[in-house]
Order: structure tokens, then sequence, then C-alpha cells
């Protein structure tokens, strides 16, 4: 009989409320980030070592910039660990974006271990500035 | 076949606390290893019979940038991570990566052939072989029949 996994459901002030469980076994790691403006636009560098260059996946919506890997296997197949410092995993990060930025125009490139996203700025400046009237 | 909570969801469940912990326990082993280590870049050290294999994780770091030095049984890795040049007019929001110069020595458990040593560096990840001579390496003992 097949063994069925069953989510944590914590009664809360008498409203049911599941606690999503990860499916992989494996850990998610915060990738450290740089995120630097320049004139016509927002370059962020997340630092993936090791991640799987067909698993990277990069979503813009609702001003939310989302980005997920996973993590390739550093073990050497015949050895054991004897000392570590870093653990193989997956890496995961959101970002909230402002409104100037054109979520269709984001460039991506990953190299040497490195996410490099270009954000450009949108060419018409869409924001209206509302005078603040005071008295 | 689902299981009902004691007291229909209002007494006391005997499993609620192991499965309390075990998620804190994912999440604290979750937090752990993020890039923000006091030694960039970290290592890993693999033993095996046939020698150790060090392995770092240097993201942004050029293939030209890493020097790998041996000496006795002293393994030293040294390098430079660039900042790319984005030139004028750059404000940073964020600076989470740690830049420039980094240097680490490991004493390895044994000596090992300084000929037969290989590195490869893919994806940000440098691994570097270490080979232990012949006359080294662990011999196995045949047992002979009695």
């Amino acid at each position: 009989m097949a063994k069925e996994s069953r989510v944590p459901v914590k009664e809360s002030e008498g409203r049911a409320v599941a606690e999503p469980e990860k499916i992989r076994t494996a850990p998610v790691f915060t990738p450290a980030a740089d995120i630097r403006e320049k004139p016509d636009g927002i370059l962020v560098e997340l630092d993936m070592p090791g991640a799987d260059a067909d698993s990277i996946n990069v979503t813009f919506e609702k001003r939310t910039l989302s980005v997920y890997a996973r993590g390739r296997s550093t073990k050497p197949s015949g050895y054991t660990l004897s000392h570590g410092e870093y653990r193989d995993g997956d890496y995961e990060r959101s970002f909230t974006v402002s409104t100037l930025v054109d979520g269709g125009k984001i460039d991506a490139s990953y190299s040497a271990g490195v996410l490099r996203l270009f954000l450009p700025f949108a060419k018409e400046a869409q924001a209206r500035t509302i005078k603040v009237k005071t008295r | 076949m689902a299981l009902i909570p004691v007291g229909g969801g209002r007494g006391v469940d005997p499993f609620e606390e192991f499965r309390r912990m075990q998620s804190e326990m994912n999440r604290m082993l979750e937090r752990m290893p993020t890039a923000r280590v006091e030694e960039f870049p970290p290592m890993n050290i693999w033993t095996g019979e046939e020698g150790i294999v060090v392995t770092m994780l240097v993201p942004g770091v050029e293939e030209g940038d890493v020097d790998i030095t041996l000496q006795e049984d002293t393994l030293t890795i040294k390098g430079v991570r660039r900042p790319s040049d984005e030139g004028e007019g750059v404000t940073y929001h964020r600076r989470e990566r740690s830049l420039g110069e980094f240097a680490r020595s490991v004493v390895l458990p044994y000596r090992v052939d300084a000929d037969k040593a290989d590195a490869m560096f893919d994806g940000g990840v440098l691994g570097v072989r270490l080979a232990r001579p012949e006359e080294d390496r662990p011999q196995h003992i045949k047992i002979s029949g009695l």
C-alpha cells in the first residue's frame, strides 16, 4: 500500500492553515546578490555556483522578480566528505521591483556561476508625478 | 488512509511537536550555509582511497584569476574576484557578494603526488584532484584460508 505523505495542518484560530512543504529534499539557499542601478536600468548579480544552467528559471510577474535554479552535485564519486563548509542545494530568491522597469525586456545570462540580470527602465516615463497639496 | 487529528482537530495532536521540530530544523539547516560565510570561498575536502579532492565555490572568478600551488603537504588556492566594470553613474542598492582577493590554505592529511594533480573549473565550481602516490595507498590484505 503506498504511503501517503501528509502536509502538516495547523489549526489557528479555528481555521486550518496548510504549511507548504518542499518536494525536493535538497536545501534551498538564498543566493547573495549585488544590485546596482545604472542610468538605463538595474543590474542584479546573484552568486549561484554549481547551478544547473538548464534549470534556471527567471520570472517577472506583478513587479516581483523571482529566480530559481537547481543545484548540481559537487560530490566526487568514490570519495567521502572530511571537511565541509558548504552544501549542495537549490537556489531561490525574489525581489520586488519598481514600476520603472520594463518587465518584458529583462536580460538574463549565467556564466562562471553568476546569474546576471539586467532590468532596463521603460523608455517612456510611465509614472505621472502627482503633486501633493499641502495646506 | 487519512489520519484524523485526535479530538477532531481541537485536541492535542501527539505528532504536532515532532512536525514542528522537523520543519524548524529544516529551516535552520537551510539558513545556515548562505553566501554570508566568513570564509570566502567555501571549500569542501573529500578523501578517498585514491587521494583527495578539494571543491571550492568560486562564482564570478575567471579561470585565469585562480592560482593553485602545492608545496609538500600544503595546498594553497589564491585568486581574485573582480567586480564587473559598469562604467560611470552606478550606485549600489545592495552589496552582499564579497569581491577582491582571496587565499585559502589547507594542510593535507598525507602527501600527494604533485605531478598527478589536476584541476577542473566549471560553473563557478573549482575542483582540484590530488592523487596519492601508489605506494602510499592503502593495501588490501587478503585473508588466506585457515
